[in-house]
């Protein structure tokens, strides 16, 4: 896996796409309202197999994908996706996937404890990113006026459910890893 | 038929090349969301209306799209209508519209692959620079792997269920269930991408090196005249900003 050539390197930055794509399907109802989705699963596993810069090309194409309208996101797709709320979410996933990758690259030897906190780093940053964006599309946008902390009191409810995924990713994350070494 | 689902025809911006929608879907959008009076909204409103007649596209996918965003629209909406006069309100509200019919207009008019194909041409002069090629190839084989790996993910549950696997009940096994298909999902894909990557280098295939096309777009005089008409359009619109 080490070892990729140009044309493999295409392909799975192709794959991981699809895979965030599959991942908006994939779904349970957690605590009700709170769907579990494998999509940060998804970015975890991108950044830590392709790396920085092919995870975050990998996030880029399923946005683009989605954009120009294939209905990859998890209600669809097209250009208007950018007016809704969520999409800062998948904007946090392109960085979160480039991050997740320069930290895996540090990581050495997986193990729960250490997937575990690179999970936690990529859900941050996820949020790092929604947030923000849902205040300005509020603010610039929709002219409707939420304060930060609003928002974030608002968020409460999904961090503790991505807190239970993040557990979920780290014990699954280093099986996946050790499986695909040798591919 | 969702919104933002390709509509089958064969009207006018339908024959159209992608690079022609994709220009007028930019510029119209940038028109739409710098253009500040009401009277302008409901101008660029009644021209969706007309672009959605030209493109033989049935008004019930006008309201499908408004159905869609509904509640992105009322809130937009109703928000405005509490903090500014009503007049301010319905300008939000109409932008907010208009742009989504405009996108609604041109994914049903162009198929998701031949817009990417069109994002290739208009982005080809830039070739040197980016791998716009690249990327082209990586947004196909991406829509080709979700068929592929959809069928894999079913027969992985189908095999996991015969193994005593639930994905019913309580959310706990549904979650385990869930989870004894990710590691050979994962395992199952990365092999197979593997393998499609040296099945294209066998047939020939070499990033950076120019390739053909199946098939090629086919820019004709209606193309440019449409886009000359919207340059016209935007003629239009700055002199009338002068004006009013």
């Amino acid at each position: 896996m080490e070892q990729k050539n140009r044309t493999e390197r295409i392909v799975l930055i192709a794959l991981f796409s699809t895979l965030t794509w599959i991942g908006a399907y994939l779904r349970i109802e957690f605590i009700p309202p709170i769907p579990f989705t494998l999509q940060t699963l998804m970015v975890v596993m991108a950044g830590l197999i392709l790396g920085p810069r092919d995870a975050f090309l990998s996030q880029g194409v399923y946005l683009l994908l989605g954009l120009s309208g294939v209905p990859v996101f998890t209600q669809g797709g097209g250009p208007g996706y950018i007016l809704r709320p969520t999409f800062g979410f998948l904007l946090g996933f392109v960085l979160a996937a480039a991050a997740v990758g320069w930290l895996g690259r540090l990581m050495g030897k997986p193990s729960f404890g250490k997937c575990l906190g690179i999970a936690l780093a990529g859900m941050g940053i996820i949020y790092l990113v929604a947030i923000p964006y849902i205040y300005l599309l509020n603010q610039l946008v929709l002219k409707t006026p939420v304060s930060f902390t609003q928002l974030t009191v608002g968020m409460v409810p999904f961090m503790l459910g991505d807190l239970l995924k993040s557990l979920v990713i780290a014990g699954v994350t280093p099986t996946i890893l050790l499986r695909i070494r040798d591919l | 038929m969702n919104y933002g689902t390709y509509y089958p025809g064969d009207s006018f911006w339908h024959q159209r090349d992608p690079r022609t929608k994709l220009m007028v879907l930019v510029v119209a959008a940038l028109l739409v969301i710098l253009e500040g009076r009401l009277g302008g909204q409901l101008f660029f409103f009644s021209l969706n209306l007309i672009l959605f007649r030209t493109a033989h596209l049935p008004p019930v996918r006008a309201w499908k799209t408004v159905k869609a965003f509904r509640w992105l629209l009322l809130l937009t909406f109703l928000v405005n209508l509490v903090f500014n006069p009503p007049g301010v309100a319905i300008l939000y509200f109409l932008r907010l519209l208009n742009l989504l019919l405009l996108s609604s207009w041109m994914l049903g008019t162009a198929e998701p692959l031949t817009l990417i194909q069109g994002i290739e041409r208009l982005f080809h002069p830039l070739g040197r620079r980016l791998p716009v090629a690249e990327g082209a190839m990586v947004l196909g084989l991406s829509l080709s792997f979700f068929p592929l790996l959809i069928q894999e993910a079913n027969e992985i549950a189908i095999a996991q269920r015969a193994r005593g696997v639930t994905f019913k009940k309580q959310w706990w096994k549904r979650m385990t269930g869930l989870l004894a298909m990710v590691v050979p999902l994962f395992v199952n894909a990365i092999r197979r991408s593997l393998e499609v990557a040296q099945a294209m280098e066998v047939r020939g295939y070499r990033p950076g090196e120019p390739r053909g096309s199946l098939y090629e777009l086919n820019w004709v005089a209606a193309d440019t005249w449409s886009l000359l008409t919207t340059g016209a359009l935007v003629a239009c619109w700055l002199a009338s900003r002068r004006l009013f």
